[in-house]
């Protein structure tokens, strides 16, 4: 930094040909922006600027100064953009400094698309050009990088840059482990780079979070995001595995949404009947720390309905019936029209005498 | 025609009363607020922020508690020569401030001060190739952003725009299609209650409702109410006032909300009014702010709350409104 860093920027002679320009509010009293002084003198140097879209040092740097005081600002992050790639701005530098930004903001929309954007430019010009991938799962329309094709040294380059961006979003999930931003770039970034090692890695990392806190739903909707986008693909080992891990999980606390869901949504995925789980479930409603979780009788109303339609047996209908009662007037009584609705469905169900 | 709820609701009596006054005067003293930190804070937002303040208006029946001929005015300058609109003067057009904008227009009935084809043109661009749109003309991505460009279209009779690709904007919403029934802000994102009811809402308003399992995914927007009444956007998480809208809103769309406890929900909302300042926090205990003070109100109107007037829950403006420009016969 210069020697003139505690003098405010204004009256630093850079900027003595500058006209600041004020807020117009014009006539209407309905909004007028109350600035204090120093928001005002930045804002004021930063329209000016803005307005003659001067590509320079001082403007880059006017940006910083505005950022910091209001960091949702989209305009002037807009304007960083411009200026980065215009001025060849060291591009590893501006991620330190985001890294900085995310530390103290980490909700804003504006420092993960930033960080985005950033990213996005570093990787073109160091990688070939990203293509639509074409893997059996499907992954995404969005480009990504060939990173199969790779040379050795490129995939070695690739991995660090990942490794960077993932480490950065971890710093910001120790603090906010849901912070919808951070896992949406975290998505971007694994797909990005391709079809690299680090879909495996992932899944460790999503254990530890999981065992910090197993009600944590962003980290098992990630868990869901790796094990059926991922390039294994949801194979019969891999759904096996998945299932088991899910039932641990359950049993450990079993009125916890999360896992119930990745259990059924997982099997579904691989378009295995419900009843998989029928005796996991019923085995559950013996354990005293089970038998009241609204999820233990409301999948098992599901697998009842689902045996009664296609084997039309009156006992399962019967068992139904008594899941949508105990779910309605016992352990999820907020939802008591729901579970009458659920429980009037199975009349319509045709079973055998 | 009334334009208050026709079958108003019944409400626990143990509730708090809806402080209607007072929140009127709340929303009218925003502007003074000079000397809040907030306010200079959320600049960018000021056009987000006058379509809450004046949608509140609306719903409390109090449409001329803000001076609209100012609105307008103001509404004017920030419209950029591509079309968009600013969130404040001199701040670069946003799809977010450009809806907003069009909103407080449409339910003003003054569409004639600024120029629709441009608005149009403007939405159009920003739509890519995967049948996403993005936010501006840089680039981000979000399921919200379909949203306000169908919405936008549809308020000013644009839907029909050739250069919009229809089937592959349903295709992107359906792509952000989770496996617990809801939906994410992109494909593989976390479900997420607002992020349903932007999801929800466009598939509505382009008539592709059958792409969701209504019975699954209305399950999933019920298990967002705690025992407090109040309902959360995501598994573990708080319970939030402005998920009253978010939540009733998209169950009213797949005509699932008498799935939840209404009067509980009803308690929460009014449980979360500053009684001293006016003005409706996100719960019980903390600051208003204008955001929630709308969506509150909004809630309260599409549970029935007698004495508002009815709230359209695709749209977020007076129902009378969506009925004058005749946009009531898809939902």
């Amino acid at each position: 930094m210069s020697s003139d860093e505690d003098i405010p920027f204004h009256k630093q002679p850079k900027w003595a040909d500058i006209v600041p320009i004020p807020q117009d509010d014009g006539p209407n009293p309905l909004v007028p922006i109350a600035y204090t002084k120093e928001y005002s003198t930045s804002m004021n140097y930063f329209r000016a600027i803005c307005r003659s879209q001067e590509q320079s040092e001082r403007a880059f740097e006017l940006t910083t100064i505005v950022i910091n005081l209001s960091p949702s600002h989209y305009t002037v992050w807009h304007y960083r953009q411009t200026l980065l790639k215009a001025l060849n701005k060291d591009m590893t530098q501006e991620l330190e400094w985001v890294q900085e930004m995310i530390d103290e903001h980490p909700k804003s929309y504006q420092i993960w698309h930033h960080r985005q954007v950033v990213v996005d430019h570093m990787s073109a010009s160091a990688f070939p050009a990203a293509t639509v991938s074409t893997t059996p799962s499907n992954l995404h329309t969005v480009p990504m990088i060939p990173y199969l094709e790779l040379s050795e040294s490129q995939q070695k380059a690739a991995q660090e840059a990942v490794q960077t961006e993932l480490n950065c979003i971890a710093q910001a999930l120790v603090e906010e482990p849901k912070n919808y931003h951070a896992w949406s770039y975290r998505q971007w970034v694994l797909s990005h780079f391709g079809l690299g090692p680090w879909w495996e890695e992932e899944l460790g990392y999503i254990d530890e979070l999981i065992a910090v806190d197993v009600r944590n739903n962003s980290a098992w909707n990630q868990r869901y995001f790796v094990v059926t986008l991922g390039p294994k693909g949801l194979t019969d080992e891999v759904l096996e595995r998945e299932v088991q891990y899910a039932k641990t999980k359950i049993e450990r606390t079993p009125n916890n949404e999360s896992p119930w869901v990745y259990l059924t949504g997982v099997l579904r995925k691989a378009s295995h009947p419900l009843s998989e789980i029928k005796a996991f479930c019923e085995g559950l409603l013996q354990k005293p720390n089970a038998n009241f979780s609204p999820f233990v009788h409301s999948t098992l109303l599901d697998i009842y309905e689902q045996e009664a339609k296609q084997e039309r047996r009156a006992d399962s209908l019967l068992k139904a019936k008594e899941e949508a009662i105990i779910l309605a007037e016992k352990v999820d009584t907020i939802r008591e029209r729901y579970w009458n609705w659920r429980k009037n469905q199975l009349k319509a169900i045709a079973v055998e005498a | 025609m009334s334009i208050l709820n026709n079958n108003p609701a019944a409400v626990d009596a143990s509730a708090p009363e809806l402080l209607l006054d007072q929140h009127v005067k709340y929303i009218q003293a925003l502007d003074t607020k000079k000397n809040d930190l907030e306010y200079w804070l959320t600049e960018h937002l000021r056009v987000n922020g006058l379509y809450w303040g004046a949608t509140a208006l609306q719903i409390l029946g109090h449409p001329e508690a803000l001076d609209q001929d100012q609105i307008v005015e103001y509404l004017v300058k920030c419209q950029h020569d591509n079309g968009g609109f600013g969130g404040h003067i001199d701040h670069d057009p946003h799809i977010l401030s450009t809806l907003s904008a069009v909103q407080v227009l449409i339910t003003y009935d003054r569409l004639d001060a600024i120029n629709v084809d441009k608005v149009v043109d403007y939405i159009i661009s920003l739509q890519n190739e995967d049948g996403s749109f993005s936010g501006d003309s840089w680039g981000e991505v979000d399921t919200r952003f379909v949203f306000c460009a169908v919405m936008c279209l549809n308020l000013l009779k644009r839907l029909d725009d050739k250069r919009l690709d229809i089937p592959k904007t349903i295709e992107y919403i359906v792509r952000c299609r989770n496996f617990d029934g809801g939906f994410g802000s992109s494909p593989g994102g976390e479900s997420h209650a607002a992020q349903v009811y932007v999801c929800v809402g466009t598939l509505t308003i382009l008539g592709a409702l059958n792409h969701v399992d209504a019975d699954q995914l209305g399950w999933w927007l019920s298990e967002r109410q705690l025992k407090n009444g109040g309902l959360n956007g995501r598994p573990e998480k708080l319970e939030d006032v402005c998920y009253s809208w978010w939540v009733l809103s998209s169950l009213s769309m797949l005509r699932r909300s008498h799935w939840i406890d209404s009067e509980k929900l009803t308690k929460f909302i009014l449980e979360s009014q500053d009684t001293e300042t006016g003005g409706i926090a996100d719960r019980p205990g903390n600051m208003p702010d204008v955001f929630h003070t709308n969506f509150g109100i909004c809630g309260l109107s599409l549970l029935g709350y007698p004495g508002l007037v009815a709230v359209d829950p695709v749209y977020c403006m007076p129902r009378h409104v969506i009925q004058r420009i005749g946009l009531t016969d898809k939902h």
